[in-house]
């Protein structure tokens, strides 16, 4: 049985709309310290707006996310998670270099720690060539790249990536994996999106999110006994409601 | 959540610094240029103009409506001391130049979906969601305060006898005022503008809107130019009464602007993601399947804008006609000084003179219509069109012939309202003809311009903004030209000097002809090189 | 010949620097071609020098018989292309696009093209700025489906689908195949490279280094095997080709490479065999194999 103390996180009730639509409903959800979290669903399901209340930085309508035994939405614990949007947020006109040193003095490191951290990140997604060169001329799976280092730049204790290997090639996700890894064993706790089904292999654990709601959670194995499919794929198209 | 408005602001100091350093180059070019130019131009005139009587002869022709509507009054044309004609002449254009920099620094800070994108990963890096604006108006206030001190002290600092340290922080300080109510107002409307380029235009609009307003308010009722903000600027009447007052009024609005800015901002956030939308076409309408039909809808707004915007200049220049007829029959110790008959030259005069802004105006859309062939490519949507049986001499060709349309239509607009009103207004008004012809006569020039820009986006598509530089160039050169007594090869840079100034001159074929053959064959040579060149 | 597609030395130099270094490709008709690379090995240069955007500084490459650069636009007629970042018109919506396009390209019907819409769940009424990264492909997608092109480029046609979704792909790709058509697909997601591919080539640093079928390319790959034999296989460490070993008692975890696998087989028959367990290779084993760099780590154990 987790104890409160295994928990990393705690979503209770969710629900979210904007306007009329509503978008999440009745989720409820554990995702225990350092594991390795995986969210599938098809496109609209809900994953991303799910994660951003994760993240703390949007609002649950009704229901409540604690995060490491704090409500959110609350500023300072901010600065313990690190987030990865669906969409590249960087600056356009600065190289790399200049993004990756914005974004970390905003999350406090400076001097040696920072330069420290970032020639650790910039080798991890392998930008070292290009780190001087301005981000408008990346190709989509470069921006990607560094919009993980960006996410790891802090050392955060929860790290949220929404899609994060898009566009990227199976090599560089592969290593990415490795150090995700890495960065489990050394004590943090990774909720990621996703729709490549290697990777959701690769997750502790599952949730299943389909029409805003949470409709399956467990193992890749426990998923795959469950409903009969040697793969995840499988596993994902009959909670899609393609396979019978 | 307790704390919610300081929390707001998280994060501020740290983006200020790094947005200052992002800027730093482009803050450096923007504020060095303008303080040099205002310092070199005061120099100049303090050499060129050193007794009074010349002065005063300059003076005189300044009284005109004509001139009140392009340059603004003065209340020191008895008394032109060198301070107040540098103050006339310069203040109005300059002001108008520092607001287009704000805008264009504001909106470049502010443009929308970027802009959500990061507000996201910038609250999550526990950033207050106002520190994001915040920031931008702290920069920006900082700026034109640079601004002002740089030009306060740089004009005291010649040693003009009528231009001392605290006559040059005035007009600074009325620089600065003006630019930051400008960066404000770019501020507020990026809330309610959906992209950047709505916002731009917004901004530019209202700038646009005010020097048309203060054009036909300075010719008729002086006393009502205190409602444009834009004229607060020439109001302070720097080197001559000192007014102080515009600027407490520019701050003033300044600060009512940046708090409506802040809360909708704050308010915005929280509606912010899905807006429900109107359900769209589900079909395309027949006319935009097509290259021709995709720019046209493309640029539909800009059309409609700008043409309603000639129109309209040509409406208020128009009117200021009537006015100097009033001022030549009023005006006695004028017609003892003109030779007879020469009230008609005076109109001509002016309609010369008109007819030169017209063009360089109309030049704008002109362009922005063509480059648009180049924007388009940088954003990667011209893929879509190369992918599929569009050749690119087509679409070059098209977006040239749209834009020699687009300066065309400018033209032909402007024509008509400067028709219409001078028309009304004056006893023996132009006939259609002469007003056409005058300012029809620079579509050549305008071919120029667009050859030009053919020619750039064909070899060297990044150096197309220097095009707007040279179009600054040209207005500069026709506005202070005779001022400033600059060298006649100078003047010849600018392809509008090329073409005679009807009804002044005569009417020439010949200059036309040449300058429309040049302009053909720069079209051409840019299709040479868009040929060949790799696409973005 | 006949081949709808033939690239051949087709090199192209941005500066000093060699994006494509004598590059040859070949695609039959009714073929469908896989084209797989990491990033920025020249994947998206070779499909631009294709479709006439960049012109190549040596080489050639025709479509059709014809000259990519010199015959573009009669090329684009029977050809349909979907990139991989699709850059859409912020206020005309998703229908319209769809119309312009193929309008643009000068075939397909309304039919198909509403089938399409169907069959990929697409909402055309909304502002195409409206849209996610998902449905701005799927716009795409409809776009080239729904037209009677002879020769489909995709590049990377389905990184922001689901599994749902990109199930309706595949199918669109088998349809058109079935009708004697042809499919140069760039991809990331090798399931789907594997699945729908009759050729594949690797691109890497701008040259093709392996190219073929993917059985050919399977005899350059290793397999696992988790066997259990009546005797321990001791000896097995000593053949040559078997790596990784994991043993314990009779049971053995190992992989082998290709063309030792005879030998290998015929030791575990001489031990009695009680179970025998293969995996072949995937395309993901043979990429990985094909572009480890010093430094990455390796993860077999992670299957």
């Amino acid at each position: 049985m987790a104890t409160s103390d295994d928990i990393c996180l705690r979503a209770a009730g969710i629900s979210r709309s904007f306007g009329g639509r509503q978008v999440l409903q009745d989720i409820d959800l554990d995702i225990q310290k350092s594991e390795i979290f995986g969210l599938l669903g098809p496109s609209g399901a809900g994953k991303t707006t799910l994660v951003k209340l994760f993240a703390g930085i949007d609002e649950a309508t009704t229901g409540s996310v604690d995060l490491l035994g704090t409500r959110l939405p609350k500023l300072s614990m901010l600065q313990r998670i690190g987030y990865m949007a669906q969409s590249d947020a960087l600056y356009m006109e600065l190289s790399a270099r200049e993004n990756l040193q914005f974004f970390g003095e905003l999350m406090g490191l400076g001097g040696q720690a920072l330069k420290r951290r970032m020639n650790h990140v910039v080798e991890l997604v392998g930008l070292g060539e290009h780190l001087r060169k301005p981000v408008s001329s990346y190709s989509g799976g470069m921006k990607r790249r560094l919009s993980l280092a960006i996410a790891l730049i802090h050392e955060p204790e929860v790290l949220i990536l929404d899609e994060p290997t898009v566009g990227i090639d199976p090599v560089m996700r592969q290593s990415i994996w490795d150090e995700l890894r890495q960065i489990r064993a050394a004590g943090a706790t990774i909720i990621v999106t996703t729709h490549v089904m290697d990777e959701a292999d690769k997750c502790d654990r599952l949730g299943m999110v389909r029409d805003g709601r949470l409709i399956a959670v467990g193992t890749p194995e426990g998923l795959k006994q469950d409903t009969g499919s040697h793969t995840i794929e499988e596993a994902f198209l009959y909670y899609g409601g393609v396979r019978p | 959540m307790p704390n919610s408005k300081l929390r707001a602001f998280a994060g501020m100091p740290m983006l200020l610094r790094f947005r200052l350093r992002q800027d730093r180059f482009k803050l450096l070019c923007w504020i060095g240029g303008l303080a040099l130019f205002s310092i070199g131009v005061a120099y100049a005139l303090d050499g060129l103009f050193p007794s009074a009587e010349e002065r005063q002869a300059l003076a005189q022709t300044l009284r005109s409506p004509a001139m009140v509507a392009i340059i603004g009054p003065s209340d020191a044309l008895n008394a032109y001391t060198t301070g107040a004609m540098f103050a006339h002449r310069m203040m109005l254009f300059t002001a108008l130049a520092v607001a287009i920099m704000n805008i264009l620094i504001m909106n470049g800070h502010t443009r929308g979906d970027e802009e959500d994108g990061k507000v996201e990963m910038l609250r999550a890096a526990s950033i207050g969601r106002l520190a994001v604006p915040g920031a931008a108006l702290l920069e920006m206030l900082l700026v034109n305060g640079l601004l002002a001190l740089v030009h306060g002290i740089g004009l005291g600092a010649i040693g003009i006898a009528t231009m001392p340290f605290s006559s040059s922080l005035l007009y600074g300080a009325a620089l600065g005022a003006v630019g930051l109510m400008f960066a404000a107002a770019a501020a507020l409307f990026a809330q309610l503008s959906t992209s950047g380029r709505g916002t731009l235009t917004l901004s530019l609009a209202l700038l646009g809107a005010y020097y048309v307003l203060r054009a036909m308010i300075d010719t008729r009722s002086p006393e009502l130019s205190w409602f444009i903000p834009l004229s607060w600027s020439y109001l302070t009447d720097a080197y001559v009464l000192d007014r102080w007052l515009p600027v407490l009024l520019a701050l003033g609005l300044s600060v009512l602007l940046v708090l409506a800015a802040l809360w909708l901002n704050s308010i915005r956030d929280v509606g912010a993601g899905f807006l429900p939308q109107r359900g769209g076409r589900l079909h395309a309408r027949r006319s935009l399947l097509s290259p021709f039909g995709l720019t046209l809808r493309l640029q539909r707004t800009m059309l409609i804008s700008w043409g309603i915007a000639m129109l309209v200049i040509g409406l208020v220049y128009g009117s200021v006609f009537g006015s100097l007829d009033e001022f030549m029959a009023g005006n006695a110790s004028l017609e003892r000084l003109l030779p007879p008959g020469s009230a008609g030259d005076l109109n001509a005069q002016f309609l010369s003179l008109l007819t030169v802004v017209l063009a360089v105006m109309g030049s704008i859309p002109a362009l922005t219509s063509l480059f648009r062939l180049k924007s388009e490519e940088n954003r990667g949507m011209l893929d879509n069109l190369w992918s599929r049986s569009v050749s690119r001499r087509h679409l070059f060709l098209l977006h040239c012939g749209f834009a020699a349309a687009v300066g065309v239509l400018a033209l032909l607009l402007a024509s008509a309202g400067l028709y219409g009103t001078q028309a009304s207004s004056m006893d023996h008004p132009f006939t259609v003809g002469i007003i056409f012809c005058a300012v029809l006569s620079y579509i050549p020039a305008l071919l120029f311009v667009i050859g030009v820009g053919a020619l750039l986006i064909g070899w060297l598509p990044h150096l197309t903004g220097l095009l707007w530089l040279y179009l600054a160039y040209c207005f500069i050169t026709d506005y202070m030209g005779d001022l400033l007594n600059l060298p006649d090869g100078l003047k010849k840079l600018t392809i509008f000097s090329h073409v005679p100034k009807f009804p002044v001159d005569a009417w020439q074929w010949q200059p036309l002809l040449w300058i429309t053959l040049i302009a053909v064959v720069l079209v051409a040579a840019g299709y040479a090189g868009y040929r060949r060149r790799d696409m973005r | 010949m006949g081949a709808i597609l033939t690239v051949r030395d087709l090199s192209k130099q941005f500066g000093h620097f060699s994006a494509l270094k004598k590059v040859n490709l070949e695609v039959e008709p009714g073929e469908v071609v896989g084209f797989i690379g990491p990033n920025g090995a020249g994947k998206s240069t070779t499909i631009r020098i294709l479709l006439g955007m960049l012109q190549a500084t040596s080489g050639d490459a025709r479509i059709f018989g014809r000259d990519v650069w010199s015959d573009a636009v009669e090329i684009h007629k029977r050809l349909a292309y979907v990139p991989g970042d699709v850059n859409l018109w912020p206020n005309l919506t998703g229908g319209e696009i769809i119309d312009l396009f193929m309008r643009l390209q000068g075939s397909g019907d309304r039919a198909q093209r509403d089938r399409l819409i169907a069959r990929f769940e697409l909402d055309p009424g909304k502002k195409s700025r409206t849209y996610s990264k998902g449905n701005r492909q799927k716009i795409a997608l409809v776009s080239a489906f729904a037209t009677d092109a002879e020769l489909f480029i995709l590049d990377e046609p389905t990184s922001g689908l689901d599994p749902l979704m990109e199930r309706v792909f595949q199918e669109c790709v088998e349809e058109v195949k079935a009708q004697g058509k042809s499919v140069l697909l760039s991809s990331h997601i090798l399931s789907e490279v594997e699945r729908l591919c009759d050729r594949v080539a690797i691109i890497r640093e701008g040259e093709i280094i392996e190219s073929g079928t993917l059985n050919e390319l399977r005899h350059l790959t290793r397999i696992l095997l988790r066997s259990e034999t009546v005797s321990p296989p001791e000896q097995l460490e000593t053949f040559p080709g078997v790596h990784d070993l994991e043993r314990s008692g009779s049971r053995a975890v190992f992989q082998v490479d290709s063309d030792q696998l005879g030998a290998v087989m015929n030791y575990l028959a001489g031990l009695g065999i009680l179970k025998l367990e293969s995996t072949p290779p995937t395309l993901e084993d043979l990429f990985m194999r094909r572009y480890e760099q010093s430094g990455a780590k390796r993860s077999e154990t992670e299957r």
